[in-house]
């Protein structure tokens, strides 16, 4: 498998060098601090979701969860709900979320792999359900009032023109991930259950059980993007994570994991995700707005896939 | 009851001519000639890999052949697709029927050509019209035609095939053992169908091992063994044929029974490893008794359909029992799943390398070390020295030729894909080790040193459990051999005794001469 | 004297009829669902709100629903070959966006359809190659092409909402046919006619026989993707129709035009019955699933509950059918072994 990642990485890593220099030249403002910050603020999120979202695809069996945009809100208003209404302190309130932010995974998890429903569907329900239900709980209103006990410092300070939740957040999640991932027992069966399932069970990997932990993760993260939000933006927005899913799911293809399971590396969906970052920046400056980044994303997710569709991945059938 | 064959139907349909087929380094079909005529009724038979199957997909055009020539009434016949050679005239029917079974049988039946009045709608009445006279031609009952395919059962929905096939006007039939899902009153019912067919002209071309049903079932018999012709008869003689069937290439002289020292003939009750007794499964295999000791190599053979498998998967918690009793080192065993079984020191090598045993984007280290996951790790930590060690032995061991434990798998032969499986299996130091076909698809050598090295475990102690469709390899392997035909032992031969026609003949179901 | 053992060889067995009586039962329940929660829905918003149960409100549930329920018709065989589409929406407001543009600038209403009709059905055939023949999922590839359309949409919008009127006098909210609004003809037309071609024509036939048993029905010499393909063009066209509609019923074109859509004409094909499982469903019942849904949508209102409440409750009713369905078919495939 390595040598099938190389490829991707390297590429990656190539458009990403391009990227750059292209964006520079578009803007001159491109390069500066201030837009590299928020750049990276608002990368912050997204790369959470694109962890959560690497892992389930890999697990294979058709795995897929387009309900992340929907656990960020609802894990969002969850975190308001407790630091401002139960006026918990706003650190405790973020575990809570983070635990809501399981508890909803799990849910995906234990109805896909327990009651043999398809992801696809099943996700999108969930999508429908978890958002629904942060309106409800939030009213439709936003949530502010819990900058307290110096919460702000997660998502609005910076260590050396690097924003805080890149380095306490964004950075070590990807570098835990992808340690867990080669480096534990957990990881390797993952990795053995998206690549052949039955083979897996045979092995001894529980295999229903290991992609029921992969959707409660994909809602850990969602709900650490919750905070990371509500941190930065300082206030909990019942829609703080629509249309989300799209560009979790385009980053983790883009990173190389490939839809059927088994294959790629969140160190790849690092990559694309500075990438995309980069191309969104770039686009920002050039006056082209947000929505154009949807298009691009749209365009991106469809020729990764093709992409990966060509090249050669060794196949078990004859 | 015997078909007689007229004097206008001797026109040979089916002609097939040298065909040779191999995969990869197995050599499925080696020169086979076949031919059949209309209206003809052959039965091709062999032991498991004689290449019955192979040649019939090649009629089928699932595989193209390496080298030989057919022809289909005169005509040069190589079908690019099965839909080539369904639209030519070969119709086959495989043992799992498959049809659309959220569809009526009607529907079932005329799919693909349907018939339509103009603009391409369905002529509904016409069509059932239609479906009822086929039905009632070949004495299924048309009440059938309202009923969702996959209410049905098995033997109906088989039966929907053949006729649906037969409406193609086909030239030839192929049934790949068409009865192993039947009861006996039902595979009545299907041999009048096809003896009502082939009085109509269409060549019926028969797989089967069922001994007690040729002569119901063909006028000629047809025996391949090792890919190759092996003769062929005319009337049902049993002997005869088991006597083709047979294998002679045995590559191997008898093993040295590698279980016993010389002199001792008294095995203690604590060497019992695994004690299995009247093991049922509805549906699969019943009243299984068996033992293996530690370092004994007992096999279990047996034809397709014997349950073989069933029996192992059942042991190693991945399918349910019924009934009956484990006793697995010297206690009372209730395997719950594969995860258990592992974990209380049974291993099983499963029989299709490539869908249940290789992770094919990993690579050969990975695949070595994934049975051995837990063992391996400290607080979830996989150790990378303790598995690099493990890898390094295992495949030294093994003497796995790669190009090194970071090579993809599916680098490797199949013969070293195997050893790194059994590697695989072996570093989790199992007391029982169940092996299900373990050198199928395999080269010439590499057979031998995966013999040698089961030989090897076995002296060390572990019981192993060997399922085999091999001759030679159960024979010259195996310490005690079970035979088992439709899901029971039907003979048990200890090494001394046992000759490959006591056991084809009991695994054919066959009445001991 | 052969060991033929009856009860081996005998199949089903008497461990099989139990659980196929189980999936039996479960078929009724999951089949009954649909019409005992309809039963329901009326009953409930008919005590909660004096204004429900009246002929005006049903035909305003009926005209709103236009647009659910002519995609939602498309949907249905897409989903029944085991895909999916979730452009249609964004798709849906492009072309309400170019149909209002056009009608705006005086052009021949037929044309406008014709234009129309082209750009769905174009859309739709590129959805369908990229499933069908590049072999991307068709939830990847009609993600991707949900965000393009939707900047699609956002640049033509350019920051200008652009009104119209419907571009047919006949397709206008209010006018009326015999005393039924012409959308609920229309949509009701294209039901019959979609119906009737997916159980009287070879073409419509095909599609549930590749939604069972997709290898089958290649051998049976179906062009697998040629069917597939032509069922999301088919999706484009509904999509079209349902754009003129939305124009001529709504009036005016947004960015975020036909961004809700998408979600409620899956949710009407899933609740209906159709399973993505394949093979089994009916465009008919996708009209109980619009029912549902608008009727749900809906009555909330009526009753004071707040339309936050919606989603809640949509959401847990597709989980609730595709709970059902997984059921079903988990029980139908656990009597082989489990490694089959």
């Amino acid at each position: 498998m390595m040598r099938l990642m190389g490829d991707r990485r390297i590429a990656l890593g190539i458009l990403i060098a391009i990227a750059i220099v292209a964006m520079g030249m578009i803007s001159p403002y491109f390069l500066e601090a201030g837009n590299l910050l928020s750049l990276m603020q608002y990368s912050s999120v997204v790369g959470l979701l694109a962890i959560g979202q690497s892992l389930v695809i890999l697990g294979g069996g058709g795995g897929i969860d387009l309900s992340v945009g929907s656990m960020l809100s609802l894990s969002s208003i969850t975190f308001g709900l407790l630091a401002v209404d139960a006026g918990w302190s706003p650190w405790l309130a973020a575990l809570g979320a983070i635990v809501a932010g399981a508890l909803l995974g799990l849910f995906n998890g234990v109805l896909i792999n327990v009651f043999n429903m398809p992801p696809l569907i099943v996700t999108l329900g969930t999508l429908y359900l978890y958002g629904s239900l942060a309106l409800v709980l939030a009213n439709g209103l936003d949530i502010n009032g819990f900058d307290r006990d110096g919460f702000s410092i997660l998502g609005q300070s910076t260590i050396f023109g690097i924003p805080t939740q890149v380095i306490f957040v964004l950075i070590p999640s990807y570098a835990a991930v992808a340690w867990v991932m080669s480096r534990t027992r957990f990881g390797r069966e993952v990795y053995e259950t998206g690549s052949n399932a039955i083979a897996a069970r045979i092995s001894g990997v529980n295999v229903k059980w290991t992609r029921i932990k992969l959707y409660a993760i994909s809602g850990v993260f969602s709900a650490m993007g919750a905070v990371v939000t509500a941190s930065w933006l300082l206030n909990a927005k019942s829609t703080a994570g629509v249309g989300q899913e799209l560009q979790a799911i385009t980053i983790a293809v883009l990173g190389g994991i490939v839809i059927t399971g088994g294959v790629g590396r969140v160190s790849g969906t690092l990559l694309a995700l500075v990438l995309v970052a980069v191309l969104n920046s770039g686009m920002a400056l050039a006056g082209v707005g947000s929505t154009y980044q949807i298009g691009l994303l749209g365009v991106v997710l469809i020729v990764s896939v093709l992409v990966r569709h060509k090249s050669a991945i060794p196949s078990s059938v004859p | 009851m015997k078909n007689t064959v007229t004097d206008s139907n001797h026109l040979p349909v089916l002609v097939a001519e040298s065909i040779s087929k191999s995969f990869g380094v197995t050599h499925a079909l080696t020169k086979v000639d076949f031919s059949i005529q209309q209206g003809e009724r052959v039965a091709v038979m062999g032991e498991n890999g004689a290449g019955k199957s192979t040649l019939m997909k090649v009629f089928a055009g699932v595989h193209a052949p390496d080298s030989g020539i057919m022809s289909l009434n005169g005509d040069r016949y190589s079908p690019s697709s099965p839909i080539d050679a369904i639209a030519s005239g070969i119709a086959t029917v495989y043992q799992e029927p498959s049809g659309f079974g959220h569809l009526t049988v009607l529907e079932n039946l005329f799919m693909g050509r349907q018939e339509t009045s103009r603009f391409g709608i369905l002529d509904s009445r016409g069509m059932a019209q239609s479906g009822r006279s086929l039905l009632d031609s070949l004495g299924i009952p048309s009440k059938l035609l309202g009923r969702e395919m996959r209410s049905l059962s098995l033997a109906e929905q088989q039966l929907v095939l053949i006729a649906r096939a037969v409406s193609r006007e086909a030239k030839v039939l192929i049934l790949d053992e068409p009865t192993s899902i039947l009861t006996k009153s039902e595979s009545e019912r299907l041999f009048d169908l096809v003896d009502d067919l082939s009085n109509k002209g269409t060549a019926i071309c028969y797989i089967t091992h069922r001994f007690d049903e040729l002569d119901r079932v063909a006028d000629r018999f047809v025996v391949l063994r090792d890919g190759k012709n092996s003769g062929e008869i005319s009337h049902p003689d049993r002997n005869k044929i088991l006597d083709m069937m047979g294998s002679r290439t045995m590559t191997e002289t008898k093993n040295e029974p590698v279980s016993k020292d010389a002199g001792e003939d008294v095995r203690g009750v604590s060497d019992e490893q695994l004690v299995v007794k009247g093991l049922s499964s509805s549906g699969h295999f019943s009243d299984i008794s068996f033992k293996v000791d530690k370092g004994e190599i007992v096999g279990l053979y047996g034809l397709i359909g014997a349950g073989r498998t069933e029996v192992a998967l059942a042991l190693f918690g991945e399918l349910p029992i019924d009934s009956g009793e484990i006793i697995f080192k010297g206690e009372l065993y209730r395997p719950k799943s594969s995860q258990d079984s592992l974990s209380s020191g049974i291993a099983y090598l499963p029989e299709d390398r490539k869908i249940q045993g290789i992770f094919q984007f990993m690579n050969v280290g990975e695949n070595t070390s994934a049975a051995m996951l837990r063992s391996l790790a400290k607080w979830g930590v996989l150790s990378r020295f303790k598995e690099r060690t493990i890898v390094r032995d295992a495949m030294n061991a093994f003497s796995v030729k790669a190009a090194g434990t970071g090579a993809l798998i599916t680098s490797l032969s199949g013969g070293n894909q195997q050893k790194v499986l059994l590697a695989r299996l072996i570093a989790t130091r199992p007391d029982l080790l169940i092996l299900d076909e373990p050198t199928r698809g395999i080269d010439v050598g590499t057979k031998q040193e995966i013999h040698q090295n089961i030989a090897d475990l076995a002296k060390s102690g572990v019981a192993i459990l060997m399922i085999s469709s091999e001759l030679p390899e159960i024979l010259a392997r195996a310490d005690r051999i079970h035979v088992l035909h439709e899901g029971s032992i039907v003979r048990t031969l200890e090494r001394d005794e046992a000759t490959e026609s006591l056991i084809l003949e009991a695994a054919v179901g066959g009445e001991l001469d | 004297m052969t060991t033929h053992s009856e009860s081996v060889v005998e199949r089903p067995s008497a461990g099989l009829d139990s659980a196929q009586k189980i999936s039996r039962n479960l078929l009724l329940a999951r089949r009954s669902l649909l019409p005992f929660l309809l039963v329901v829905e009326l009953i409930v918003f008919t005590l909660s709100s004096n204004s429900f149960l009246t002929v005006g409100n049903f035909l305003n549930i009926a005209s709103d629903a236009t647009e659910v329920a002519l995609i939602g018709a498309g949907m249905t065989l897409v989903i029944l070959m085991g895909g999916i589409d979730i452009s249609t929406g964004y798709a849906m407001g492009v072309i309400a966006w170019l149909v209002a543009y056009l009608n705006g600038v005086q052009t021949n209403p037929v044309l406008i359809l014709v234009a129309a009709v082209a750009v769905g059905a174009l859309v739709g055939l590129i959805n369908g190659q990229l499933v069908a023949i590049f072999k991307i999922p068709s939830i990847v590839a009609t993600l991707g092409m949900s965000a393009i359309l939707q900047t699609v949409l956002f640049t033509l919008w350019d920051k200008t909402d652009i009104f119209s009127g419907p571009i047919l006098e006949g397709l206008s909210r209010q006018s009326k046919f015999f005393g039924i609004p012409t959308l609920v003809l229309i949509t009701v037309a294209l039901y019959l006619v979609l119906y009737w071609v997916t159980q009287k024509t070879v073409f419509g036939r095909s599609m549930f026989a590749i939604g069972s048993n997709r290898e089958a029905a290649t051998l049976a010499g179906i062009r697998t993707n040629i069917v597939r393909i032509a069922a999301f063009v088919i999706v484009g066209v509904t999509v079209a129709l349902a754009a003129v509609t939305y124009v001529g019923r709504v009036g005016v074109v947004q960015a975020s035009t036909g961004g809700s859509i998408t979600l409620l004409a899956i949710a009407a094909v899933v609740v209906g019955g159709t399973s993505i499982l394949g093979g089994e469903g009916s465009v008919l019942r996708t009209l109980g699933g619009v029912a549902f849904i608008m009727i749900l949508q809906n009555g909330v209102v009526l009753a004071g509950v707040p339309p936050l409440w919606n989603g809640l409750m949509i959401g847990v009713v597709i989980l609730l059918a595709v709970l059902l369905d997984g059921i079903i078919s988990r029980l139908n495939s656990d009597q082989q072994g489990s490694l089959a």
